[in-house]
């Protein structure tokens, strides 16, 4: 049901256009207002303090659905700063995630960032600056204030992978949405792009990945708290399917998808945006094995991948 | 949106408990009978024919797991049947033998066969006393099914069957085939007229000849049908049905894990090489590997609630065979590229030559990667 009621939103006040005003510096106040108006900000703060003590799992569709929508909001990334620092991020405010990243998505709307300050999370108001190499409202650099609370426990940079993950699920599914409907649309050669079998096949491999990028994120989001192993699987797996699903989707769409004009550069550098940051895939990947050689020689290839599921499950 | 349909079908799914439980036992049998094993020996697993090895499976009540109790099954679902089959692949045992009675034979004589044939065959399958193959293929009749030309012509006492099957793995130490084959029409009606028989494979006018692989293993055969008789009760569900049979059939044969663990025993090499040699670029690979794995056994686990919801994910089961079986490809293919002059493992040097030698067939068996990605072209609306 929350799940429906955040589709219908962000159909009704997201997507491209609401992200290319967004891009041009517009800060998309109404759409901000409407997510915390409707509680959606506070869907993981505890019961206890007043929230809906929503988890993961739940939270994983609207994640979904705001890189399918092009959210120009680091809205699941709020939805985290408030669970971890209930009360603390003032009413009506987004904050991201700062861990180690070359770049940070969406810091240029965010006024505050959860950063790490030796072993504990710390909430902070943020100065963004620097870059913003895809046009994405992204910061290189981030200054922080002064502490407005101090937290320890969660995994940030988990937590980072995770979301990004799920972004890029989105994303992918966006994309593949506007290649549906150019391949049925355009005609070549006297019939639809669809009719050719090398479309096709491109198609389908395109649908492979939103699948496993998808999959790939739903393992993170599967316990009660964002975990380092699960949360690697989906950065390394995610990110290559935004690779893999970008490539694909330009080259059906042809000359038409590479102007700024098309929708599909929205979706694309995001998707290449999202692959950056928090770092490549082949970091996390030595990550995931650095934990499969810990895991020790006893156990099978099999075996470790389960266990990586089970902590996702928390059991 | 059509993605979003087949999204769905991959709804993530946990085991539930009940069908966990299986796992310790199952792994401390596979521990105590395959101790000692070499690498290259486990890497056949699926392909190696043993039938002690099934038998000895069989007294546990693991042979037909899914087989309801009153055929001779344990009644258990096809989450109990993950859980053991991906032990028996983790570990590498050779189930050949009772593999596609298993996997698909038995479910499909449940949803298709008559109370005679489920009484007769199911608790036979579940003693691991008669082994079945898939004839399906023909000469002419590869990715293009429908084309099958072996026919069985009805008869006052039954049919007559005569024609050919080929790439039948283990036809040659097979008791029964079931055969997707024309009972009307001719090639130009492709689906129709097609149905499904059982064979015996030691009746008269069967000729059965093995065909050796490139990896130099006998595992499959030519099976040549001359003058066959069939008595009535040998066709299985509807004549003329046997399209629609056999596409159900595949759902049972594509959605299991065996399509993503085939190389996962290189992984476990990888990581023992890594343990002797650090090498970064190898912990990226094997890192890389491994979350490919785990996100395909999530899809598998996905697709496995599908099934135990009764349905035949027939499009998630080809998308699912699709990305596992490129893993599976890819495995043995960055191995090799990171063999280290240092360090020659000869199980490794053994097991990758192997994998290396079989692997094409991954993408081939089962139907081809081009085909799966056509069904999925099809199911998003891309095709007519
Ligand atoms: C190890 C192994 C075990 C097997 N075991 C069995 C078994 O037990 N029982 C059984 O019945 N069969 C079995 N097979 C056969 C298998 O199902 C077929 O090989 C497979 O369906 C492909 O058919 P084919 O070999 O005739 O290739 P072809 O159909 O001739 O295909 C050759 C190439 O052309 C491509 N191609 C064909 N049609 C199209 C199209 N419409 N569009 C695009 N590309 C196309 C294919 O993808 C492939 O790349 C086995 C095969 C192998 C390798």
């Amino acid at each position: 049901m929350i799940e429906e009621a955040f589709e219908r939103l962000l159909a009704r006040e997201a997507g491209p256009a609401a992200a290319r005003a967004a891009e041009a510096g517009d800060p998309p106040s109404d759409l901000a207002r409407a997510l915390v108006q409707a509680g959606f900000l506070d869907l993981m703060v505890p019961a206890a303090a007043g929230g809906a003590g929503l988890a993961p799992p739940d939270l994983l569709p609207l994640a979904l659905a705001a890189g399918r929508h092009l959210l120009p909001l680091p809205f699941a990334e709020t939805v985290v700063a408030r669970a971890w620092f209930p009360g603390a991020l003032p009413a009506g405010q987004f904050a991201v995630l700062a861990a180690p990243s070359p770049l940070v998505p969406l810091a240029r709307i965010a006024r505050h960032a959860v950063v790490r300050q030796g072993d504990t999370l710390a909430l902070v108001p943020i100065e963004a600056g620097g870059a913003d190499p895809f046009r994405t409202r992204a910061a290189t650099v981030l200054e922080p204030g002064a502490p407005l609370a101090k937290v320890h426990g969660p995994d940030l940079e988990a937590a980072a992978a995770a979301l990004t993950a799920a972004r890029i699920a989105g994303l992918i599914e966006g994309a593949f949405a506007l290649a549906q409907a150019h391949v049925t649309a355009r005609r070549q050669f006297g019939r639809l792009l669809a009719g050719f079998q090398a479309i096709q096949q491109h198609m389908a491999r395109a649908a492979a990945e939103a699948v496993a990028a998808r999959a790939a994120a739903a393992l993170a989001f599967q316990g009660p708290d964002f975990t380092l192993g699960p949360a690697a699987v989906a950065k390394v797996r995610a990110g290559q399917a935004a690779a893999a699903a970008a490539a694909i989707l330009h080259q059906v769409h042809g000359a038409i998808g590479m102007t700024d004009e098309y929708d599909l550069g929205l979706f694309t550098r995001r998707l290449q945006e999202s692959r950056l940051a928090f770092g490549g895939e082949a970091v996390w990947a030595r990550r995931l094995a650095e934990r499969r050689l810990a895991f020790g020689g006893a156990g099978h290839a099999a075996d470790f991948v389960r266990q990586l599921g089970e902590d996702a499950h928390g059991g | 949106m059509a993605l979003a349909n087949l999204l769905a079908s991959f709804a993530p799914a946990c085991i539930p408990p009940e069908a966990e439980a299986l796992r310790a036992e199952v792994k401390a049998f596979l521990g105590r009978t395959l101790a000692g094993r070499p690498a290259a020996e486990r890497a056949r697993t699926w392909t190696a024919f043993d039938p002690e090895f099934s038998r000895a499976l069989a007294a546990r009540g693991w042979v037909g797991l899914s087989i309801p109790r009153e055929y001779g099954g344990a009644g258990l679902g096809p989450f109990h049947r993950f859980v053991l089959v991906e032990e028996l692949l983790a570990a590498g045992a050779p189930v050949a033998a009772h593999w596609i009675a298993d996997r698909q034979s038995a479910p499909l004589l449940l949803r298709f066969g008559t109370e005679e044939q489920k009484r007769r065959f199911l608790p036979a399958i579940a003693k691991a006393q008669l082994f079945f193959c898939i004839g399906m293929s023909e000469p002419g009749a590869g990715s293009d099914l429908a084309a099958v030309a072996t026919r069985a012509e009805r008869r006052p006492d039954g049919w007559r069957l005569d024609g050919r099957k080929i790439w039948t793995t283990w036809a040659h130490r097979c008791h029964w085939m079931i055969a997707l084959v024309r009972t009307s029409g001719g090639s130009e009606d492709r689906q129709r007229g097609l149905s499904q028989f059982l064979i015996d494979l030691s009746a008269p006018g069967v000729t059965i000849r093995p065909i050796r692989l490139v990896t130099g293993d006998e595992e499959f055969s030519e099976v040549t049908f001359d003058d066959v008789h069939l008595p009535p009760e040998a066709l299985v569900g509807r004549e003329g049905e046997g399209w629609a049979q056999v596409t159900a059939e595949l759902a049972f044969e594509r959605a299991g894990p065996e399509r993503l663990y085939s190389s996962a025993i290189l992984l476990d090499l990888l990581a023992a090489a890594l343990t002797r040699r650090p090498d970064p670029a190898g912990e990226e690979l094997l890192g890389r590997l491994l979350a490919d794995l785990a996100t395909l056994r999530a899809m598998a686990v996905a697709v496995t609630a599908r099934l135990a919801a009764g349905e035949a994910p027939v499009t998630a089961a080809a998308v699912l065979k699709d990305l596992g079986t490129r893993l599976e490809q890819e495995i043995p293919r960055a191995v090799a590229a990171r063999l280290d002059p240092e360090d020659t493992d000869p199980e490794l040097v053994q097991t990758l030559a192997f994998l290396l030698q079989l692997s094409p067939a991954f993408t081939i068996r089962g139907g081809t990667s081009e085909i799966l990605r056509g069904m999925a072209a099809r199911a998003l609306g891309l095709r007519g």
